[in-house]
């Protein structure tokens, strides 16, 4: 065993890996001759890593999750502040079960909760709106001029008279779709934030906010006649928060099933639980690590403790099998790590190696979460370098495994193996053609399923939660009973200070307006346009004849005296065209995005112009943009480093080809499945493919240096092919096992992005080590078919 | 001067990427002044008054705010110059291509073929083709031209022989306003439109402004100051009654009358003071009355040419913008969804009952047609057949 690493070893000396090579032995000496020392350093880090890993948060900032350097959010951000009055509001629904709202237990309701709403910090009272704020006015063109109140006038007493009274308030305030429904049944509190909070300047906490909402007001004032539902932003991210601590139960489960699983394979129990242990140290590290650089754990990268734990595992396990396997050929403990440290060390670090790489070609794409997915992932493997190949073999050589271990070793050794015998089929010709063909046919089927991956997100409201949640069923009842859409695209007009209202902005952005009822897909757009032309009309008393833009600036200026918030912003620089969307996939903000382009480029002058883009669908398809070109710029960059690393390895194109061609169907049916499950390729989706590569890869490396020892001991190639089997195989398929395990149980988070990572990682983990087992003997097979010449020449040099 | 032509003003002044270092001092200046002439400022406008209006295939569901018929044709008008006509009494609409994109207020065909539109910014178009096609008669400059001039001329001449009563600083400040307009631009919308045969005609306006013509609209004279009309209220509705005399209605309960084709008016003795946004004529038993919508569900009746009125009492308090009459039924359109309806078995004024004010979007015109009525209004063209009618009222 420990001599089937040397012929591999000194292949690699020349290049890459000959500093590691020379780490090693010096590692070694330290590692082994000073084991107190070093113990005692790790265990100092860990608990200084451990203080500070208890100290991260979940986080889940906005900006993080979209693409930052990516024009429209540019200019979002360079507008950012005087953008703040959009958006970013919370609605609380209060919605009579039976009957409608004109009732006066539902109106005292509809009281107590504006009040509640009002006293919950972070929220801009001012801007509170509801029927029972005083600034939810009713106003009516008489004969003397306008005439008006609030909708609850002072004398309400919850009386019949006064009820009638509200109806008519509540139709000729104009609230009617927006405060409240069109089938008066519910009614709205609008609640706009302050990012900030403007008395102390803190940020404002979405998820302690989202929280007391829930337990002042959901909790408080639901019942059986009355339902309460919330939407925006504030509440998304909330839920998003308190969605991922489901994640923690996920940890604690997959722990227990790979104790269980671990401890069947081992059958030892230091062989069980110093590998668990060193992976959850590597954990720690590893979150300890990354708050120490100043990262949070936002929902995206709380997948990466999972995966650091299932490679820690995987890599321990393979520490601890050799361990057994020099045990039971009668070395103590001590020289039976140390023998397995120097065996396990340098393919270990190259498959981490590997790992590591293909996380951070991540980096090329341009949004943060991603990003710090791939330094946290980067992070992760460095880490497990440390614990898992340094400090794992250190522990063991105090108690090796026990006498159980090493009897199970001997009796599945002398065991002729017969499930493995199954898979030598592949590396016989016929074997292997059918496996190839097989693999081709897969190939077809994939690339033919795959036609239909989409970009971008495709199902309605919150696509970060589940379509059933509690969000996006309060989300789709506020859309189908208000006359308003979540899919919500700003176009920035800009203009010189103080021109914002000159008539020759508004025809332009009135023309805007007009092209734009023409591109389908858009529902309606409102802007300062709209407001203008409706007080026009309301000056010359509701007459409909008014309503356009005036050429005389005297009048417009007249319709803008007073402007509701979020239609301009102070300095008159800037006018937000706001348009609902039908939809927010990604063919409808294409078409969009397309059109607004193109009558910008048309139009733009010195005096105006139009820029795009702020709402969720303007940042949805900014996302799209460069997901659409990253995708294939990251398959290309993960590829290529694997490959690389491949060919420094092993020397050899077909080699290369053997490892990579089962990960790249993979990935192919990968991209089918997602078609196939409606999951298109958005932030969440795109890392799962380079994650499944660099971690695919390792199973190749370990199986294919494995068997390319035993060839070139001489053996023919399936005879080769179940020695590898005996040997790595289980540890390959259990690897496969473990790190299925740790991803498939995010299926039930009640995060949708998650359960789409946890299905797409499970299915990829578990394909690429079919490939591995499979695919790779048959193309070794049919590429080298003159073997047995090769490797005498070979034995030759060695 | 020549500090001028330095890189960064070329760009900015003409929105233009050159680049100078290849260009020469003397080519810069050329280029400099050829921007100048061509764009003085650089704001890419295209002006309403002459961009054609755009194509939009929600045209029927956007601002339309006329509606009229010609011969068996139905044409509307609204939003963005748009014109629309139908050949199927209303089901299927098709936009024609209009000169102007801004807000038409009105339409009038005098005959199956030749008709009339108006709108803002003194716009008036005309077409001979049954809505085919439409060409631009007036529009505001001329507009503005054509009242400076008027005035001018009468304060030359010392005041208007038509109109004995006025004073000549009340003619000066018909010429003030006329100055200020000119200086403010094409900036008047125009409010109604009337023809009495195929070359009289007249149109209303804003601020009191009425116009007419005798040669179909290719020439108008201004009549604003013939209006007893010292506080310019807006002039919102026209018509031609029964005894052939001229209707006007207005702001703040104006109504002139003219018995001698808009020569000269008379003021109305008014049974209101809020605004009155249509007038028309309406037969029951034979007779021929007028009836005046105003504000805020005022609704009024006159059965003497206007001399004096009584008031309908309605329940709604939606303003009312017209009426229809076909056979022995009316109906009445207004803001906030308002529709009545009524049929001469429970009178066509007693029996006025609502119909539908589900959506509450205001309506600005209705006509009859074959089997029913059509609206138009700030979210386009809805059909009212006879059988929703009856079925509303089971």
């Amino acid at each position: 065993m420990n001599n089937s690493s040397t012929p591999r070893a000194s292949k690699l000396t020349s290049a890459l890996l000959g500093p590691i090579k020379l780490s090693e032995q010096v590692i070694e000496r330290v590692l082994f001759h000073k084991r107190m020392p070093v113990l005692l350093i790790f265990a100092l880090l860990t608990l200084w890593l451990g203080f500070q890993a208890i100290q991260i948060r979940p986080d889940a900032s906005f900006v993080k999750m979209i693409p930052t350097s990516h024009p429209y959010v540019e200019n979002y951000l360079k507008y950012r502040s005087d953008l703040s009055g959009l958006g970013n509001s919370l609605r609380v629904v209060v919605q009579a079960k039976d009957g409608d709202i004109f009732t006066s237990e539902f109106q005292d309701t509809l009281r107590q909760v504006t009040d509640e709403a009002f006293f919950i910090p972070g929220v801009d009272r001012s801007a509170l709106k509801s029927i029972w704020t005083p600034n939810v006015r009713w106003t009516e063109v008489t004969e003397d001029g306008f005439e008006g109140g609030p909708v609850i006038s002072p004398e309400y007493d919850g009386g019949a008279d006064s009820l009638d009274q509200l109806r008519t308030n509540v139709l000729r305030s104009g609230q009617v779709g927006i405060l409240v429904a069109n089938d008066f049944k519910s009614a709205i509190i609008q609640m706009p934030l302050f990012d900030k909070d403007p008395s102390t300047g803190e940020k404002l906490n979405y998820q302690a906010f989202s929280s007391k909402v829930e337990e002042l007001i959901r909790k408080k004032y639901e019942t059986e006649d009355i339902q309460i539902r919330i939407t925006g932003f504030a509440k998304i991210v909330g839920d998003l928060i308190d969605g991922s601590k489901s994640v923690a139960l996920f940890f604690a489960i997959a722990i227990g099933i790979t104790l269980v699983l671990l401890f069947l394979y081992s059958g030892s129990i230091a062989g069980t639980l110093i590998p668990i242990g060193c992976s959850l140290v590597a954990v720690v590290w590893q979150m300890g690590l990354l708050k120490t650089l100043g990262y949070g754990l936002d929902p995206y990268s709380m997948l990466v403790p999972f995966l650091v734990f299932a490679i820690g595992v995987s890599h321990g396990v393979q520490v601890v099998n050799t361990i057994r396997l020099e045990q039971s050929e009668g070395a103590d403990p001590w020289l039976a790590a140390r023998r397995a440290f120097r065996a396990i060390y340098i393919p270990g670090l190259t498959a981490l190696l590997s790992d590591g790489l293909g996380f951070v070609t991540l980096m090329v794409i341009d949004i943060q979460v991603i990003q710090d997915l791939a330094v946290a992932a980067s992070v992760g493997v460095a880490v497990i370098v440390l614990t898992n190949l340094l400090l794992l073999p250190l522990l063991m050589s105090y108690v090796g495994v026990g006498e159980k271990a090493i009897a199970k070793m001997h009796a599945s050794q002398n065991k002729e193996s017969s499930h493995w015998q199954i898979f030598t089929v592949f590396a016989k010709p016929r074997g292997a053609m059918v496996a190839v063909a097989f693999a081709l046919f897969a190939l077809g089927v994939g690339i033919y399923g795959s036609q239909n991956l989409k970009i971008g997100d495709l199902d309605k409201g919150a696509p970060e939660l589940r379509a059933d949640s509690r969000y996006n069923l309060d989300n789709a009842f506020v859309t189908d009973h208000y006359s308003t859409s979540s899919d919500i695209f700003v176009v920035m007009a800009t203009t010189e200070k103080e021109q914002c209202t000159s008539y020759e902005t508004l025809a332009m952005v009135d023309s805007f307006q007009q092209f734009l009822t023409n591109v389908p897909g858009i529902q309606n757009s409102v802007s300062l346009v709209d407001v203008s032309k409706r007080v026009t009309a309301g000056l010359n008393e509701g007459n409909l004849k008014w309503r356009s833009i005036s050429r005389n600036q005297y009048v417009i200026n007249a319709s803008l005296a007073y402007v509701p918030s979020g239609f301009m912003n102070g300095s008159c620089s800037l006018l937000p065209v706001i348009i609902f969307l039908d939809d927010h996939k990604a063919a409808t903000l294409d078409r969009v995005s397309d059109a607004i382009s193109g009558f910008a480029k048309q139009h733009n002058s010195d005096g105006l112009t139009f820029e795009m883009a702020a709402g969720n669908s303007g940042f949805e398809a900014a996302t799209n943009d460069v997901i659409g070109t990253a995708q294939y710029e990251m398959l290309a960059w993960v590829y290529g480093v694997v490959s690389i690393l491949c060919l420094l390895t092993f020397r050899s194109i077909k080699t290369v080809i053997c490892i990579i061609a089962p990960l790249a169907l993979t990935s192919v049916l990968c991209q089918a499945l997602m078609a196939y499950l409606g999951i298109g390729v958005k932030v969440a989706t795109l890392p799962v493919i380079a994650l499944g590569v660099g971690i695919g890869v390792d199973y190749g490396i370990y199986i294919y240096s494995r068997l390319n020892s035993y060839l070139l001991q001489g053996k023919d190639l399936p005879e080769a092919y179940l020695a590898t089997l005996k040997t790595t195989g289980s540890s390959v398929a259990f690897t496969g096992l473990t790190l299925a395990i740790g991803v498939v149980l995010w299926l039930f988070s009640p995060i949708k992005f998650q359960a789409d990572m946890g299905v797409l990682l499970t299915f990829m983990f578990l394909w690429n080590m079919l490939g591995a087992l499979i695919l790779l003997p048959a193309l070794a097979c049919l590429l080298h078919k003159h073997k047995a010449a090769k490797t005498e020449e070979s034995t030759h040099v060695y | 001067m020549l500090f001028l032509c330095s890189p960064q003003i070329m760009i900015r002044s003409g929105g233009y990427m050159l680049s100078t270092k290849k260009v020469g001092q003397r080519a810069c200046w050329y280029v400099f002044v050829l921007l100048m002439a061509v764009t003085p400022f650089s704001f890419a406008m295209v002006d309403r008054i002459d961009t054609p209006s755009p194509f939009s295939y929600r045209a029927s569901d956007g601002l339309l705010l006329d509606i009229a018929k010609a011969g068996k044709r139905l044409v509307a008008v609204g939003d963005q110059g748009r014109i629309l006509v139908s050949d199927d009494q209303g089901k299927q609409w098709r936009q024609v291509t209009s000169p102007v994109s801004v807000l038409l207020t009105a339409v009038y065909f005098i005959d199956a073929q030749n008709g009339w539109a108006v709108g803002h910014d003194g716009i008036v178009v005309h077409t001979k083709d049954a809505g085919e096609t439409w060409v631009k008669q007036l529009d505001g400059h001329q507009l503005n031209q054509l009242q400076l001039k008027t005035y001018q001329a009468l304060v030359e001449l010392g005041g208007d022989s038509q109109a004995q009563d006025l004073e000549m600083d009340e003619l000066e400040l018909y010429l003030d306003d006329a100055a200020v307009a000119m200086e403010e631009g094409p900036t008047q919308p125009l409010l109604d439109i009337l023809f009495i045969n195929n070359q009289q005609g007249f149109l209303l306006g804003s601020y009191g402004l009425l116009l007419k013509t005798v040669d179909g609209g290719n020439t108008w004279s201004v009549l604003s100051h013939r209006l007893p009309n010292p506080d310019r209220f807006h002039l919102n509705a026209l018509l031609i009654d029964q005894y052939q005399s001229l209707i006007v209605a207005g702001e703040a309960g104006t109504l002139f009358r003219s018995d001698n084709f808009g020569e000269s008016w008379v003021a109305l003795d008014s049974p209101y003071e809020g605004s009155f946004f249509g007038i028309s004529n309406y037969v029951e038993q034979g007779q021929t009355q007028l009836l005046a919508l105003g504000l805020r569900g005022h609704l009024f009746v006159s059965d003497n040419n206007g001399d004096s009125w009584q008031q309908i009492k309605l329940k709604s308090s939606s303003s009312l913008t017209s009426a229809a009459v076909y056979d022995n039924q009316l109906m009445i359109v207004g803001l906030g969804g308002l529709v009545l309806h009524s049929t001469t078995n429970d009178g066509l004024l007693a029996g006025l009952k609502p119909f539908d004010q589900q959506d509450r979007r205001a309506w600005s015109s209705v006509v009859r047609v074959n089997d029913g009525w059509v609206l138009v209004g700030e979210k386009g063209i809805k059909r009212v057949s006879d059988q929703a009618l009856e079925a509303s009222y089971e």
